[in-house]
């Protein structure tokens, strides 16, 4: 993704993480988020038509009961928190996307969106996420969020 | 009348939170019943009736294009209304699922207000709260 997308990419999930999730986003650059995350994880949507490309969430496991809190109402200490908080982010990547697709590319071209997944990664991939110029990033209130555009060269 | 409602889509998250937003608009709600995809959907339909569904696009095993055909092909069915509530933002593609007969297209995230909007347009402003 170029450069010069990552401030979109930043500003559109500012307004979808306030409009689902009722959290405000604040954009700071990869270089001031923590060098090592507890339990990443990342969302992941890819898209196919007009162009063709994936979205990637990365933050920590611990955004899952803050989102479950937050979207569904749950206690962030319910048992049932993560499981809901999972479903809650991949939610967030899938709303994300479909409104970024709109901002790049208009409302004219036809996509197919992919149901969004979330899996553990490693310290390595948030490493090497911190230091990509193209990853756009941001706290969730005070959570470490980076996203990066993938797309074919 | 209270309204029984059908919430298609394959997110947990969409479902509770639309269930909350049609209450927060004070739809006057009986049943609210839940699939996760089109094909549970239409299992659902076999066993209750529901005066509206709201229905996701892009889902696995049955998608909601597929089951708002199905629903089309069905003399009782194609009466209920259908909203789709989608991430999808191509003009050309919401004027293809118009064409397809769907009541409202709902883009996500969506509000209270265009929910309420929506059930007042359909069923009278007696219905939206």
């Amino acid at each position: 993704m170029p450069v010069e997308f990552a401030p979109q990419l930043n500003t559109v999930f500012a307004d979808v993480v306030q409009n689902l999730a009722f959290m405000f986003a604040d954009e700071v650059p990869p270089s001031e988020l923590p060098e090592q995350a507890a339990d990443p994880i990342m969302a992941s949507v890819a898209y196919r038509g007009h162009a063709s490309g994936t979205l990637r969430i990365l933050t920590i496991g611990a955004i899952r009961n803050v989102l479950a809190a937050n979207v569904l109402g749950l206690d962030e200490s319910d048992p049932e928190a993560a499981i809901k908080g999972d479903d809650a982010l991949k939610e967030l990547a899938n709303v994300t996307c479909g409104q970024l697709l709109t901002i790049l590319h208009g409302d004219k071209p036809v996509f197919d969106i992919t149901p969004p997944t979330l899996e553990s990664v490693d310290a390595d991939l948030w490493r090497s996420f911190r230091a990509n110029p193209e990853v756009a990033s941001c706290l969730v209130d005070g959570t470490p969020v980076m996203l990066l555009l993938e797309q074919p060269a | 009348m209270a309204l029984n409602i059908l919430i298609v889509d394959d997110s947990d998250t969409v479902r509770s939170v639309l269930e909350k937003t049609l209450r927060m608009a004070q739809v006057p709600l009986g049943q609210c019943v839940h699939a996760r995809n089109g094909a549970e959907g239409l299992e659902k339909l076999s066993g209750s009736w529901v005066d509206l569904i709201f229905a996701d696009i892009n889902m696995p095993v049955m998608n909601g294009v597929e089951m708002i055909e199905k629903l089309s092909a069905d003399g009782l069915l194609k009466s209920i209304p259908v909203v789709v509530i989608s991430t999808e933002g191509s003009a050309t593609r919401i004027e293809e699922l118009k064409k397809r007969g769907i009541a409202a297209f709902l883009r996500k995230p969506f509000q209270p207000m265009d929910i309420k909007n929506i059930i007042d347009t359909l069923f009278g402003a007696a219905h939206a709260g």
